[in-house]
């Protein structure tokens, strides 16, 4: 059930899932801007690179979407999560804390030792 | 379940895509919306409002491939390119209706012959068993020195099947005729009965059409469980499919049996030919016929059952190998006066058939192989188009490589091409096969019992269609592919299609080593069938060594009726004596088998004084069983000695007469004729050698000459015989009289095969030299006409592109007869290796032939004539585009630049 994608694929997914779930609906803009911030400018990614992610989550049926007005009345299109997707951020999330959690038992007591 | 609807809406927009969607411009409108907003903040931030927008798109990562990852993401592009590959493959097709239609008809021509080829070598050799995972059936042996395959008694298959571990189930049954009848008073039909253990439909996972099929237990006490299953043919044709036949009753050998279940339709038991009417339980065989022995339950050396049996998931044929041969020394031991020197074998299925019918297999295989090559054949004409096309297409390939296709797409998409003709190619090809097949199935065998060839288009020769056509797309589509897509693009870009035909050396050295393949294809192809034909020929004018006009047959077997031997001795010298006695009846004789007839028998025995070879401790020779009434019907010379007369009775001394073979091969440098044989082993009875019957055919007209045995019938009681008359003007005409005759005698014995001896001996003697020859030599011509056009083309294309050559030789002071010369030196070099090649190949492999055929693979016309042959067709070909070259006028030769 659950796909294996690359780490970065994986965690793009999980970083806009996230954003989403914080802010609420947003557009593509707002949640590269978001994401970049959020990072601490550390992630300097193609924005180019979110909307394939956005549109696979979406065929995936994570997330859904429609056009409405930004703040600056603006068109533009809005993505916010669905019911699957709520679901998803979680699991995501704590897949993610144990995946780290488990690699972090690994590089910790190698610091300590050297 | 995500992933899957991902994929089924990228799908979707893939077509809808096709069908001019939306999408792209809503995501168009998106970019448009996010850019505005990058530069409104860039702006705020103080840039100019140009800068902004370069930060802005240079941030997004460009604007055309944002937009192309996205429609990645949005559709499957694989599909899409496919999609295109076709669609642009179908439009270059549609543009070169010539090279199209000639790649489609040549492949469709080597496709469909191949297709039906596979559904007759299927039907002879190859189809498995209609059964649930045939993969796993095996086939359990015993076996001695003497005879490899033997069938098992009725206690060893009980004890092999209790004790066997690796093997999840093991079935026996043993094919009999019936008679069945549907109420006391109808006379019997005869029918092909199977007598089966209890487990036989459970253990090969058949359901039954209707009713049930027998429970395991149902073979163990004799004569306790009067059951029959029949077949759904007997179903529709003598119950007229009426459903409410479960539980009603038929006779079969004069006993009541309750009909339980009707096999399905697709089920005809597990042998190739003979198709069961109807399924008894092994309990019950004494019941259906009194021809089996009364001890055949509990005499482990009354071997009459086949068996086959399923592999447990996970075991080997090896180990079952391995358990059955320890199976097989403790039977030995327990039981050494029935099974010493008696070892088992398992072999799987497929296997087991190609060792006991050897000949049916190597005929199918060797036929396969000659298609082949007529396949072969085809794609090298294919491929040598192709290339010849591709020539033509260089500067369309070139500029598409400039424009910054790469050269995989490129040969992807020429490779869709050749598929696509390969595909049109099989699809046209079925049609073939289907008249193909059609004439196939018109063969029929002689015989009233269910025995049928069954060549037929089902779903494994459609499978074997498809995969052949794209096979043999990559295969000729692989090579001008890769070919035709390296390409000195500057030179390609500047030069005329002609000239980069004639000029590029590489694609010359590809094509001399088409012309070489074809030229060793089509030798190895027409010298075997050559050689094939040749023998065949030879066997249709042999002579059996037999009359075969003038004589009726007609089969009997009174045990199915249940007459005692004494009752069986009696009908036949009653029924002898009554049809002499008929109008038109010249005279009649009985006979257990009819030579080259649908069965043959052979003899166990012992020649004294004749040295045995190594190990083997008594001979087995083809063998019949005659009365003294079959050699003047027959006309089967004696060539010395007597045939069997009166004086051989029962109690008079054993006679048996041999044949020429016999007596040289086993009494070399002597007189045959009052020798001693022992029959059945060294302690059997001895039987003096009273004549010399002159050689003849007895199994197939192909056979090599055979020792062979007569018997007379007053010596050895066989119940099963078949009256032979001889009739003084149409012998069919007695068919009738005859009847009437037999009827008066007791109208439920049940007389079969009724046909005259010409019928039976043009079906089953003539027939399979004849076809074989037929179905030779037509796929041999098929090849022929194939090569011949295919060399013709290549070497008057390769010529034809040296034009310009030629005009320049021609120019500078050559000779017409030089530039002949030339042109002619250059296809020779080739000629001449494609043809070593070809008869060094066909030397190999012809031998192979002689073991199903007794033919002469060496044969030297056939090796010499082929050769010569094929290299006057590529002188020919070469010949003419030259002298057309050598005419030309060296100023129209030089301008063509």
């Amino acid at each position: 059930m659950s796909p294996k994608p690359d780490v970065w694929q994986g965690t793009l997914a999980l970083m806009v899932l996230k954003t989403l779930e914080t802010i609420g609906p947003l557009h593509g803009y707002g949640i590269a801007r978001r994401i970049e911030q959020t990072s601490g400018d550390l992630l300097s990614v193609n924005y180019g690179t979110l909307y394939p992610a956005l549109l696979k989550l979406e065929q995936e049926g994570y997330i859904a979407s429609e056009w409405g007005v930004s703040d600056n009345h603006r068109k533009a299109k809005f993505y916010k999560l669905t019911r699957a997707g709520r679901r998803q951020v979680e699991k995501a999330a704590r897949s993610w804390e144990q995946a780290t959690a488990i690699l972090a038992r690994f590089i910790a007591p190698e610091e300590s030792s050297s | 379940m995500r992933r899957l609807r991902a994929a089924l809406l990228r799908l979707a927009a893939t077509v809808s895509a096709r069908l001019g969607g939306s999408a792209p411009q809503e995501f168009d409108d998106e970019l448009a919306s996010h850019l505005a907003m990058h530069i409104e903040d860039n702006v705020r931030r103080g840039m100019t409002p140009e800068a902004a927008r370069r930060d802005a798109i240079l941030k997004l990562g460009g604007l055309e491939q944002t937009k192309e990852r996205y429609r990645d993401r949005r559709t499957l592009p694989l599909l899409e390119h496919l999609m295109q590959d076709l669609r642009y493959a179908v439009r270059t097709l549609r543009k070169n209706p010539g090279f199209a239609s000639t790649a489609i008809l040549t492949l469709a021509l080597g496709i469909g012959a191949n297709a039906a080829m596979f559904s007759f070598a299927d039907a002879t050799a190859f189809r498995p068993p209609d059964v649930p995972r045939p993969a796993e059936l095996v086939r359990l042996f015993t076996t001695t020195k003497t005879v490899p395959y033997d069938t098992l008694s009725y206690p060893d298959y009980l004890d092999y099947r209790a004790r066997t571990q690796s093997l999840s189930g093991l079935v026996a049954y043993s094919t009999l005729r019936m008679a069945m009848s549907r109420g006391r008073d109808e006379v019997p039909q005869l029918l092909g009965g199977a007598v089966v253990s209890g487990n036989y439909f459970s253990m090969l996972g058949v359901e039954p059409a209707l009713g049930r099929g027998f429970r395991d237990d149902e073979d163990r006490v004799p004569g306790a469980n009067p059951v029959v299953v029949i077949s759904h043919g007997v179903w529709e044709r003598y119950f007229h499919s009426d459903p409410s036949v479960i539980g009603a009753h038929v006779t079969l050998g004069g006993r009541d049996f309750a009909i339980i279940g009707v096999a399905p339709a697709a089920f005809s038991g597990t042998e190739l030919y003979f198709h069961p009417d109807l399924y008894v339980p092994l309990s019950m065989t004494r019941d259906v016929s009194s021809g089996i022995s009364p001890r055949f339950f509990d005499d482990r050396s009354q071997r009459s059952l086949t068996t086959v049996g399923r592999l447990k998931t996970g075991a080997s044929v090896r180990a079952a190998t391995t358990e059955v041969a320890a199976l097989a020394r403790s039977f030995e031991q327990t039981y050494p006066d029935t099974n010493r020197g008696r070892a088992a074998i398992v072999l799987p299925e497929l296997t087991a058939r190609a060792r006991l019918d050897s000949g049916g297999v190597q005929g199918a295989t060797f036929l396969l192989g000659i298609v082949g090559l007529v396949l072969l054949i085809a794609c090298v004409n294919v491929a040598n188009l192709t290339l010849s096309r591709a020539a033509g297409r260089s500067r369309e390939i070139a500029v598409r490589l400039a424009l910054g296709a790469s050269r995989g797409r490129l040969i992807r998409q020429l490779l869709t091409e050749s598929l696509l003709l390969g595909l049109a190619g099989g699809a046209l090809g079925l049609l073939f096969a289907y008249w193909g097949v059609a004439y196939l199935s018109t063969i029929k065998i002689p015989t009233d019992l269910p025995v049928a060839f069954d060549a037929r288009l089902d779903q494994r020769v459609l499978l074997f269609t498809l995969a052949t056509s794209m096979a043999t797309g990559m295969l000729f589509g692989l090579a001008p592919a890769f070919r035709s897509t390296r390409v000195d693009l500057i030179r390609a870009l500047k030069a005329s299609e002609k000239t980069l035909a004639g000029r590029r050396r590489r694609p010359l050295a590809a094509r001399d080593v088409l012309v070489g393949a074809q030229l060793a294809a089509s030798v190895v192809l027409l010298v075997t069938a050559g050689v094939a034909i040749r023998s065949f020929v030879k066997a249709q004018r042999a002579d059996p060594g037999f009359r075969t006009d003038h004589v009726l047959l007609v089969s009997f077997d009174p045990t199915l009726i249940h007459y005692a031997e004494s009752q069986t001795k009696r009908f036949y010298q009653q029924i002898v004596e009554k049809t002499k006695t008929l109008p038109g009846v010249a005279s009649v004789g009985l006979a257990q088998y009819i030579p080259l007839g649908l069965s043959s028998g052979s003899q166990f025995l012992v020649v004294d004084g004749y040295q045995m070879p190594e190990g083997q401790d008594r001979l087995s020779i083809s063998a019949n069983t005659v009365d003294s009434g079959y050699w003047p019907v027959m006309r089967a010379p004696i060539a010395r000695g007597r045939a069997f007369d009166e004086r051989d009775t029962d109690s008079s001394p054993k006679v048996i007469i041999v044949n020429e073979t016999m007596a040289r091969q086993y009494w070399p440098n002597q007189d045959a004729l009052g020798k001693i044989v022992r029959l059945r082993d060294r302690n059997g009875p001895a039987a003096q050698v009273i004549g010399i019957a002159r050689d003849g055919k007895y199994v197939t007209l192909l056979e090599p000459q055979q020792p062979f045995v007569f018997l007379p019938l007053s010596q050895r009681y066989r119940a099963a015989l078949t009256l032979v008359v001889l009739a003084k003007s149409d012998p069919a005409a007695l068919a009738g009289p005859l009847r009437a005759a037999v009827q008066a005698l007791d109208v439920n014995v049940p007389m079969f095969d009724v046909r005259t001896l010409n019928d039976m001996y043009q079906a089953r003697a003539m027939l399979p030299p004849r076809l074989t020859s037929q179905l030779v030599t037509s796929l041999g011509l098929l090849g022929a006409v194939l090569a011949v056009i295919g060399l013709y083309g290549v070497v008057a294309y390769v010529t034809a592109g040296r034009t310009h050559e030629i005009g320049i030789r021609m120019a500078v002071g050559a000779d017409r007869r030089t530039v002949l010369l030339l042109v002619l030196k250059q296809a020779a070099g080739v000629v001449i290796v494609g043809l070593v090649i070809g008869v060094g190949l066909a030397f190999v492999f012809t031998p192979a032939l002689a073991e199903p055929f007794d033919i002469n693979p060496r044969d030297a016309t056939v090796f010499t004539l082929v050769p010569i042959a094929l290299a006057g067709v590529a002188l020919l070909a070469s010949l003419v585009p030259a002298r057309r070259a050598a005419r030309i006028d060296p100023m129209v030769a030089l301008r063509e630049e």
